[in-house]
């Protein structure tokens, strides 16, 4: 009786318990959490673009703006993102998609049927993180100098849905690693037309 | 003791036979239960001689005797010792009824669900309600008996969780979670019961047992942590002549008491209205898309302003509502007598390898709103031995009812304004039902439509005939069991339990209620082309919901005792799955009679006629399924030297499919460990006084689940891409692999006692729960990605002391008995760690109803704004503000109060509480007082709010206790009336210090009385025994603490339950 249990178990409650959630399981799931656009194409974070000099207020116009913006546009250096969401969480909510859908993509066998689209939604996923990591580093982060990038702070690197893992902050080095790893797996995978046309956009 | 008395006997018969013939006879007889029953192992000594018998399994008994004038001295473990003078002339046989003794631990078998364990050897902390106990309520439901009687068990009507149902919140030894759910679980004799548990006849209960530590009710696993209620039906047993029980009984239950509730007077209210007009208050309204209501005040100063009726007029009309109370109407038209009517029959019997059992109840009731509640309940038990090893057991359990609403009651009827004005007519002067105006004007309603509407008029008194639901119930449990004896001691037990319970609500607004005649009018298109696209006719709303559970269980239970070595041990696994399946959909042009519907087109708007806005026909449909599935293994051992030292262990392990994989994978078991040390059986135990004393410790862990929670990613679909044209989702929910249960710490120690002759015997039990990976609110990571701020993890904790003590008495046992019954709770909780989401402290303002979840603070804390009195001058209400005197309300509310600065008055959770039952018999009657008392907990009333007052027209009959002039703050807390009304300022009156009361009560629960004609008493009946009985329920409270007359667990806009009489009678064969 155990032994019978104990190997029909797993499988046994591998039953989701509410029949109305769609636990993401196939591969058109996965690719329509990538086409989200609101999440993975519009949450990049301009606070790098609010406080450049590519343009400029007049002092009545400043004081129109909401405090978050008008302390990054004189470059304070607190206080910046007191509402919520902001941009820091939303950058990172855009980089949890990439990240739910890779751990997703784990438990799906890749076969000779779905082998494009499953390479496909595998190189979109991982762009998708690497451009995200990039507008972060780029935004709160020093730029890149070959030579201190070792001891420069890096960006806490979110790889795995799992929020219970605690962000830690590397190095630099190690923040445009993740990067370039990113990309360079993803440019392999992805095919020369996009297959969602999403991406395209 | 066997080869004695056959010694004895052979000795003695020879004597007899022989020798001494002439002066000695065989005093022969047989001992018998009250119920017939034969009693064996009895001890029967002659008194002058010392001569020793023993009874034997028929409870036969022989003892040589001389004739002379003499004494039968008969001794029993289980039953009260008999002198029985013995002389020549005395007829033999004897045929002995022995009474039962009461409150002997020994007799006491526990059933956990898993297991029949003999109190002795229990370390564990249990409750055990016998039959007699649970027969002194006369109730349709079985749980509602168990407060005034269960020891450690309260009613909790104002926890987070409760809500203010009139059933309330089962909770054993209070609190063990903050946020997940507080109910224990509910056993029916081996596996949860999953339909209502209003399906279940008390009279099919044998018993009931409270498993309340971790040794307890850690066999039930992650499922156990707020402890576990095994209900024992009633069973059949081999060799039992057929037995037969009838009861039936009547119970009427009293009209409520209305003018409970404290509302401001009618003529108060016209004064307060006649005050608005002035101002002009709601003017605007006149000229309002919607047709707002007016109250009938309101109309009658409409009237005498625009010169319809003259100031006299207008002054005699509101003289009429001024001396009128709606509550009269409702206690005269609405409200009338319940009557409750129980019928049940009992069969059961057994022969050499058969036992069975056969029941049926019919219960009829009707509520003093004259809802409805009928039940059938139908049961079948069986037991064979199909070999010497081979036993099967099946059972199936069968109820279907029917639930239909009554009449609106006093609170339930509502204007689009709020409440109902106190001075309403339900009447009219000539004895028509009166209208009311709930949506719109009357002025519209009479004109609007040009005549092509349907009746348009609310009638409160008559529109329940139109307007009702019928709910259906039925609920199939089916158990089949095979035990297997592999060899003596050890047994296998293979057990499969299905139940499926069918619900089906059927919510009918017929043509001529209120609901469809204003839907169907609010969609009426004068310029067609369809002119009612609600078609004209009935609204029916239905809904399904399924539960299906199907649990298997496969178990090795082993029984040995040699020398002074007992074991007992059981070790199994189970598999469980429990299938919720729900739909809900509306039917729109219903016809009752003839079983027709009409289409109606759900996609288009339509104008609404009484505001010309576009909107749809409401749809009402739904569908849901969920499915929860459980596998566990679990075991449980106790060993016992010398009937003085036990040790006990158990352990088990869940996996679910509502936890995360980190959980599931974990070898992680919930599991206790106890011992027990009858140290009264010790040689150099010489404490003359408690010739029982038993010592227990236990501490374990058991867990608690919610679910609701779900620690799979899921994702659903929000729409389609403007870009893409292809659909796009998002993540709902988020992968959380460290989802798991609550765990429940509890350490127990406790102690079982009783004096010489069981004078005082009971139990004493402390004990220390710490509840840890409580689900709360964890603050997140931004980096984690998840766009919220916070997430329900396992990250809240808290801790609770307490003490149970029961103790019973036998005061008197003379001719005349009396015995007491005490139970006796005291229960401390505090949160000691928990993420608060803000510090504001108008959040944590409350009657204790909501978690407060402040650490080092009671789960549900009462707290209140600090009150400074009424300003002198002006009769406003006065707080503070950092520290300082402050009339400024919205700073107080918004921002300016911190946590720290409310003034904490103490748990909303009794902490001492219990029952105390006194019975006294005499013959054949038996007379049984219980008092229930809860102590040491808060509750915070209500008052006038001026904002509501104006606004709703409902409010506290404080208002005529206001500050009116200065002086007056000396003997009022309530605030001076202001206009405009000041939200801010009555929410910070109506949350402040002055409205915290204590709420110590003590409560007479019932009497019972009873009367048994047995056959022993008279030989002519014509069955065994009957007991008539009556049965006097909720007589209200004796005794509370606070001065308003308030009966603390029903504060807010509820009604005490009134007083309730039930007659029966109980009959067997």
């Amino acid at each position: 009786m155990i032994f019978l249990v104990n190997s029909g178990c797993k499988k046994y409650l591998d039953q989701k318990p509410d029949m109305s959630l769609v636990i993401p399981g196939s591969l058109s799931d996965l690719q329509a959490l990538l086409d989200n656009y609101r999440k993975t194409n519009l949450n990049d974070p301009d606070a790098g673009e609010i406080s450049s000099d590519n343009y400029y207020l007049t002092t009545a116009d400043w004081n129109n703006l909401s405090s978050d913006f008008s302390r990054m546009y004189t470059w304070q250096k607190d206080h910046l993102f007191t509402t919520f969401p902001n941009m820091w969480s939303n950058a990172y909510n855009a980089i949890y998609v990439p990240n739910v859908v890779l751990d997703n993509l784990k438990v799906i066998t890749e076969t000779v049927d779905n082998h494009q689209n499953w390479d496909n939604i595998k190189g979109e996923a991982l762009f998708f993180r690497a451009k995200e990591f990039h507008q972060v580093a780029c935004t709160w982060a020093l730029a890149y100098d070959s030579l201190t990038s070792k001891s420069d702070l890096g960006i806490p690197l979110r790889v795995n849905s799992d929020f219970n893992i605690p962000s830690t902050r590397g190095n630099l080095e190690a923040t445009y690693d993740t990067i370039i790893d990113d990309l360079k797996q993803s440019v392999i995978l992805l095919p020369v037309t996009p297959l969602s046309r999403a991406v395209a956009f | 003791m066997k080869l004695t008395y056959l010694f004895t006997s052979i000795v003695l018969m020879s004597f007899s036979n022989h020798a001494l013939s002439q002066q000695f006879k065989n005093l022969a007889g047989k001992l018998v239960t009250e119920g017939n029953e034969p009693v064996a192992n009895a001890t029967i000594i002659l008194k002058s001689n010392g001569t020793i018998s023993e009874s034997d399994k028929k409870g036969n008994f022989a003892l040589a005797f001389n004739g002379n004038a003499d004494t039968l001295i008969i001794t029993h473990i289980g039953y009260a010792s008999m002198n029985i003078p013995v002389s020549s002339s005395t007829h033999f046989p004897l045929s002995i009824a022995l009474s039962r003794k009461e409150n002997i631990m020994e007799e006491v078998v526990l059933n956990t669900g898993y297991q029949q364990l003999p109190k002795e050897r229990a370390t564990g902390a249990f409750t055990q309600i016998d039959n007699a106990t649970l027969n002194q309520q006369v109730s349709t439901d079985i749980i509602s008996i168990l407060p005034a009687i269960a020891n450690g068990l309260s009613e909790g009507r104002k926890t987070n969780q409760g809500n203010y149902s009139t059933s309330g919140q089962i909770l054993i030894r209070g609190l063990s979670t903050i946020n997940g759910p507080a109910s224990p679980l509910i056993i029916l004799d081996n596996f949860p019961y999953e339909g209502n548990i209003e399906n279940i006849n008390p009279n099919d209960v044998e018993s009931i047992t409270l498993l309340k530590d971790a040794a307890a009710a850690s066999i039930w696993g992650a499922r156990a942590g707020n402890g576990v209620i095994v209900i024992t039906t009633k069973k059949g047993r081999f060799n039992q002549k057929m037995k037969v029980e009838l009861n039936t009984n009547v119970k009427i239950t009293g009209k409520p008491d209305l003018f409970y509730d404290k509302s401001i007077s009618s003529s108060d209210l016209v004064n307060v209205e006649q005050f608005l007009f002035d101002q002009g208050y709601n003017f605007s309204d006149t000229l309002s898309d919607a047709h707002t209501p007016f109250s009938p005040v309101y109309e009658i100063l409409f009237k005498q302003r625009n010169g319809i009726i003259s100031a006299a007029d207008a002054n005699s009309q509101l003289n009429v509502l001024r001396n009128h109370d709606v509550r009269n109407d409702f206690d005269k038209y609405v409200y009338n007598p319940g009557a409750e009517q129980q019928y049940a029959i009992n069969l059961k019997g057994g022969s050499d390898n058969m036992a069975w059992l056969l029941s049926g109840g019919l219960d009829k009731d009707l509520d003093v709103l004259s809802a409805g509640y009928n039940r059938l309940t139908l049961r079948s038990e069986n037991s064979i031995k199909l070999t010497k090893r081979l036993q099967m057991n099946t059972s199936l359990y069968f109820t279907e009812s029917k639930s239909t609403s009554g009449k609106n009651g006093y609170g339930s009827i509502t204007t689009s304004n709020g409440g109902l004005p106190i001075y309403t007519e339900l009447v009219n002067p000539n004895g028509s039902p009166a209208t009311l105006a709930k949506d719109y004007r009357q002025s519209y309603v009479d004109t609007a439509g040009e005549g092509q509407l349907l009746d348009w008029n609310y009638y409160p008194l008559t529109d329940y005939k139109h307007s009702y639901s019928i709910t259906d119930v039925q609920d199939l449990t089916g158990n089949f069991s095979l035990s297997y004896l592999i060899f003596k001691g050890l047994s296998a037990n293979m057990e499969y339990q299905y139940e499926r319970q069918v619900s089906t609500g059927n919510n009918i607004n017929d043509v001529d209620s209120y609901f469809a005649r204003n839907l169907i009018n609010s969609f009426y298109q004068p310029d067609g082309p369809d002119n009612f696209p609600v078609p004209i006719g009935g609204i029916l709303d239905v809904s399904n919901t399924t539960v299906t559970s199907n649990n298997i269980r496969g178990q090795l239970t082993f029984n040995k005792s040699w020398h002074n070595n007992e074991i007992d041990a059981i070790a199994g696994s189970e598999i469980k799955q429990l299938i919720t399946d729900g739909s809900s959909y509306r039917m729109y042009g219903y016809n009752s009679d003839i079983l027709t519907t009409t289409p109606v087109d759900l996609v288009n708007t339509y104008n609404s006629f009484v505001t010309g806005y576009g909107m749809n026909i409401p749809d009402n449909s739904g569908i849901t399924k969920t499915n929860n599935r459980f596998v566990s293994f679990f075991g449980n051992g106790s060993y016992t030297y010398q009937k003085k030292y036990t040790v006990s262990i158990s352990g088990r392990r869940d996996a679910s499919n509502i936890f995360g994989v980190n959980t599931n994978d974990k070898w992680n078991p919930l599991w206790s460990a106890g011992t027990s040390w009858l140290l009264s059986n010790e040689n150099f135990y010489h404490f003359d006084m408690f010739p029982f004393l038993k010592i227990r410790a236990t501490y374990g862990v058991s867990g608690n689940i919610d679910p609701s929670l779900t620690a799979v990613t899921t994702l659903s679909y929000i729409s389609t891409s403007p870009y893409t044209m292809l659909p796009f989702a998002q993540v709902d929910n988020f992968y959380n692999p460290d989802l798991s249960w609550e765990k429940n710490r509890q350490l127990n120690i406790g102690v079982d006692f009783s004096t010489i002759q069981n004078r005082v015997s009971g139990s004493i039990d402390y004990y220390i729960k710490r509840g840890v990976d409580l689900y709360g609110p964890s603050p997140l990571d931004y980096t984690a990605g998840l766009g919220i701020l916070y997430i329900e993890k396992n990250a809240a904790d808290m801790i609770a002391k307490g003490m149970d003590i029961e103790l019973n008495s036998l005061n008197v046992t003379r001719k005349i008995r009396w015995t007491s019954n005490l139970n006796l709770s005291i229960y401390h909780d505090k949160v000691t760690s928990y993420y608060l989401s803000d510090t504001n402290g108008s959040d944590f303002i409350g009657d204790g109803i909501n978690i407060t979840g402040i650490v080092g603070k009671p789960v549900n804390s009462v707290l209140s704004y600090k009150w400074a009195g009424l300003d002198p001058q002006t009769g406003a209400p006065r707080g503070y503000l950092d520290g300082k005197v402050s009339e400024d309300y919205n700073d107080i509310i918004y921002g300016g109060t911190s946590i720290s600065d409310l003034v904490y008055s103490g748990p909303a959770l009794p902490t001492v509480f219990g029952s105390l039952g006194n019975t006294v018999s005499y013959k054949g009657f038996s007379l049984i007082v219980r008092f229930t008392f809860k102590f040491g907990n808060y509750f915070e009333k209500t008052s006038i709010n001026y904002s509501t007052l104006f606004s709703s027209l409902t409010g506290s009959s404080d208002y005529s206790k206001r500050w009116k002039n200065p002086g007056d703050e000396k003997f009022t807390n309530v605030p001076s009336m202001v206009y405009p009304a000041d939200d801010a300022r009555d929410q910070f009156y109506n949350g402040s210090e002055a409205m915290v009361e204590k709420g110590d009560n003590i409560r007479l629960q019932y009497i019972t009385l009873s009367y048994d004609i047995s056959k022993e008493r008279f030989k002519k009946l014509p069955f065994t025994n009957i007991r008539l009985y009556c049965n006097i329920n909720d007589l209200g409270i004796i005794w509370r603490a606070n001065k308003d007359g308030l009966d603390p667990d029903y504060t807010i806009g509820s009604i005490p339950p009134s007083k309730n009489i039930a007659l029966g009678a109980r009959v067997n064969f």
